[in-house]
C-alpha cells in the first residue's frame, strides 16, 4: 500500500497565495496524501477559500477555533490528527513542485535509516516569478552544525514515529518553530539531504514585520541554547549571536496591485 | 593674575550617563581626569537610585563634577534635561561605562576650532570587555561620512564633541526613539550642520551583558530604523523612496577546550 503523506498547512490572511499552495498539492505526482488546513482566524477569505477545497477534493481538511493562535499551535494541532506515515508543512503562501512527495519519498524509502530529509528550495518573487535557488541549504548538514545554522529548510518530509518521537512542533515556542522542531530531530535520528529544488518559497514584502524578524532572531537563539544543554555541549561549547541590521533606501516600485 | 578664569564656564561639559551599579564609573571618570586638557566640567546623569547614589559619592571628591539636578530621570530623558543646563561652548557625552584615550578631548577640540562651520567631530573607536581587554575596532566608525551614509549606517559614534549652538538647534536629545537617541541626535546634527571626523581611535566603548547594546539589542535595532524612518520623512525622500530594515542573524558556536580546538562554526 502506498505510503500516506500528511501535509499541515497554516492559513493566516493569505487568500492571494492559497490557491496556488493548494493547486500544488492537487498537481502532486504522488496522490496519497491528506492535507491537514488550519484556518488562524483569517479575515480576508482565506477560510472559504479553504472550505471550498474541502468540498471539492476529500483528502482536504480544515481546523481551527475562529482564534489567531500562531503558526506553531496551528502546525503542533494538526498535525496531532495527521494519519499519514510521513508528515510535513506548506505554507499557504509558498508552492510545492509536482514531484516534490514522491521525490521526497523516495529518497526516504531508499534510506530507511532516516527520521527526516530535506531539499533545495528557490525564492519566488510576490507575483510567481522565479528570483533565485535559495541558499541555507548549501551549508552542510551535521547536528553540530544545526546548532549555528538554519541549514534544513523546506521541504523537510518527517516519518511520523520520529515526529511523535520528539514531542513534535512545540506550540509555546514563536517564530522558531521549525529550528526548534529540527533540532530535536537532529538529536534523535538521522537526517538525509536531497539536492534537488522542490519548493517554492514567496517573497513577500509584507511578509513579516521587523518585530516579528527580531522575535525569531532573538527566539531562534534560545532554541540553539536549549539544544546545547540538551546535548549536554554547555561546557564544551559556548553559542554566541551576531546580528548585522541594515537600512535599505529602494526605489519606490509603481503599484502592481489593481 | 585675576581669578576671573576660575569664574568662567568651563570649555567643555561633558555629560555622564550612569546606569545600574555603575560598577565602570570611575574608571570613566579617571579617563575624563587624565585628559590633556583641563577646561571641562561633567555633569553625572544617573537613571536609577542605585546609579545616583554612586554617582553622588564620586561628586564629593572632585569639584568638577556635578550631579545634573536633584531628580533621578528616565534614561531616555537624562541626556536631554542634563543638556539643557549646559552653559559651554562644546559638550560631548562620556558613557559611564567607557573610557576616553587621554587626548580624545583635545583631538575633537582642535578639530571643530580648525573648522568653525562645523557642529560636531568624532572620532573612531574601540571595543573593550568588562575587564578592560581589546574586543577590536567600533564597527561602522570606519566608514565614509556623509549625511546620506548616515542614513544607512551609525559611523558617528560613540565619542562626539558637540557645539552647543549646533546642539540646541538640532533639537538636541530627545526621548522619540528611546533605544536611539544618540542616532536620532546624529541625524538631526547632520541636516543641519557640517559633521568632521577625526580618524583616530579616542574611545575604548565596552561591551558587557548589562551593556544597552547587549542587553537591549533588538530594541536598539528597531529604534534606529524608526529614527532612519523619520529621518527620511523629514528630508522629503520618501516621496520617492521606500524603507526597509534587513536583519542578518547567525550564531557562533566556540569550543571551550584550551589551545581552540576545532570546533568553531559561524
Amino acid at each position: 500500500m502506498p505510503a500516506l503523506i500528511s501535509i499541515a498547512v497554516p492559513i493566516y490572511n493569505t487568500a492571494r497565495f492559497l490557491p496556488a499552495a493548494l493547486n500544488s498539492l492537487l498537481a502532486q505526482d504522488h496522490a496519497d496524501w491528506e492535507a491537514l488546513l488550519w484556518d488562524d482566524g483569517s479575515t480576508d477569505g482565506s477560510g472559504a477559500i479553504a472550505r471550498d477545497y474541502v468540498r471539492r477534493d476529500a483528502r482536504f481538511r480544515v481546523f481551527g477555533n475562529g482564534c489567531q493562535n500562531g503558526n506553531p499551535y496551528a502546525l503542533a494541532n494538526t498535525l496531532a490528527q495527521a494519519l499519514g506515515d510521513f508528515v510535513c508543512v506548506l505554507d499557504s503562501d509558498d508552492v510545492l513542485e509536482p514531484n516534490a512527495l514522491s521525490a521526497m519519498l523516495q529518497f526516504m524509502q531508499e534510506n530507511p535509516g532516516l527520521g527526516m530529509a530535506y531539499s533545495q528550495h528557490v525564492e519566488i518573487q510576490e507575483a510567481g516569478d522565479f528570483l533565485r535557488l535559495g541558499t541555507c541549504f548549501q551549508t552542510p548538514y551535521s547536528p553540530q552544525r544545526l546548532l549555528a545554522e538554519f541549514m534544513t529548510y523546506q521541504f523537510r518530509l518527517i516519518r511520523a514515529h520520529a515526529y511523535q518521537a520528539v514531542g513534535g512542533y512545540d506550540a509555546n515556542v514563536d517564530e522558531s518553530a521549525d529550528y526548534d522542531l529540527c533540532l530535536r530531530l537532529s538529536e534523535h535520528c538521522r537526517v538525509g539531504y536531497l539536492p534537488q529544488p522542490l519548493y517554492r518559497y514567496r517573497m513577500r514584502r509584507d511578509s513579516i514585520s521587523h518585530a516579528s524578524r527580531l522575535r525569531q532572531v532573538r527566539t531562534s537563539f534560545d532554541a540553539a541554547q536549549r539544544a546545547l544543554q540538551r546535548r549536554g555541549l554547555q561546557g564544551q561549547y559556548a553559542l554566541s549571536l551576531g546580528v548585522r541590521a541594515r537600512h535599505v533606501l529602494q526605489p519606490k516600485q509603481p503599484d502592481t496591485e489593481a | 593674575m585675576s581669578n576671573v578664569t576660575l569664574m568662567t564656564v568651563p570649555l567643555i561639559t561633558v555629560l555622564v550617563p550612569v546606569r545600574d551599579d555603575a560598577m565602570f564609573l570611575q574608571a570613566a571618570l579617571d579617563s575624563l581626569r587624565a585628559q590633556s586638557i583641563i577646561d571641562w566640567t561633567a555633569l553625572l546623569c544617573p537613571s536609577g537610585d542605585a546609579a545616583r547614589a554612586v554617582a553622588s559619592t564620586q561628586t564629593t571628591t572632585d569639584s568638577r563634577l556635578h550631579m545634573a539636578g536633584t531628580k533621578t530621570w528616565a534614561e531616555r530623558d537624562a541626556l536631554a534635561n542634563a543638556a539643557a543646563t549646559v552653559e559651554s561652548e562644546f559638550l560631548c557625552v562620556l558613557d559611564g561605562d567607557d573610557l576616553l584615550e587621554s587626548n580624545a578631548l583635545a583631538m575633537l577640540l582642535d578639530a571643530l576650532q580648525a573648522n568653525p562651520a562645523a557642529g560636531m567631530a568624532y572620532s573612531r573607536h574601540v571595543l573593550i570587555d568588562a575587564n578592560g581587554g581589546a574586543l577590536g575596532p567600533g564597527p561602522l566608525c570606519e566608514l565614509p561620512y556623509s549625511p546620506q551614509a548616515l542614513l544607512l549606517d551609525f559611523m558617528t559614534g560613540p565619542l562626539r564633541l558637540i557645539r552647543t549652538t549646533a546642539y540646541r538647534e538640532a533639537g538636541g536629545h530627545q526621548g522619540t526613539h528611546p533605544d536611539a537617541i544618540e542616532y536620532d541626535l546624529c541625524l538631526r546634527l547632520s541636516e543641519t550642520t557640517s559633521i568632521v571626523h577625526v580618524a583616530h581611535a579616542l574611545y575604548r566603548r565596552r561591551i558587557h551583558p548589562l551593556a544597552p547594546e547587549v542587553a537591549r539589542w533588538a530594541e536598539g535595532i528597531e529604534a534606529r530604523y524608526n529614527a532612519f524612518v523619520a529621518a527620511v520623512k523629514r528630508r522629503g525622500i520618501d516621496a520617492t523612496h521606500d524603507c526597509a530594515l534587513h536583519i542578518d542573524s547567525w550564531h557562533i558556536l566556540q569550543s571551550l577546550r584550551p589551545f581552540g580546538g576545532t570546533g568553531n562554526w559561524r
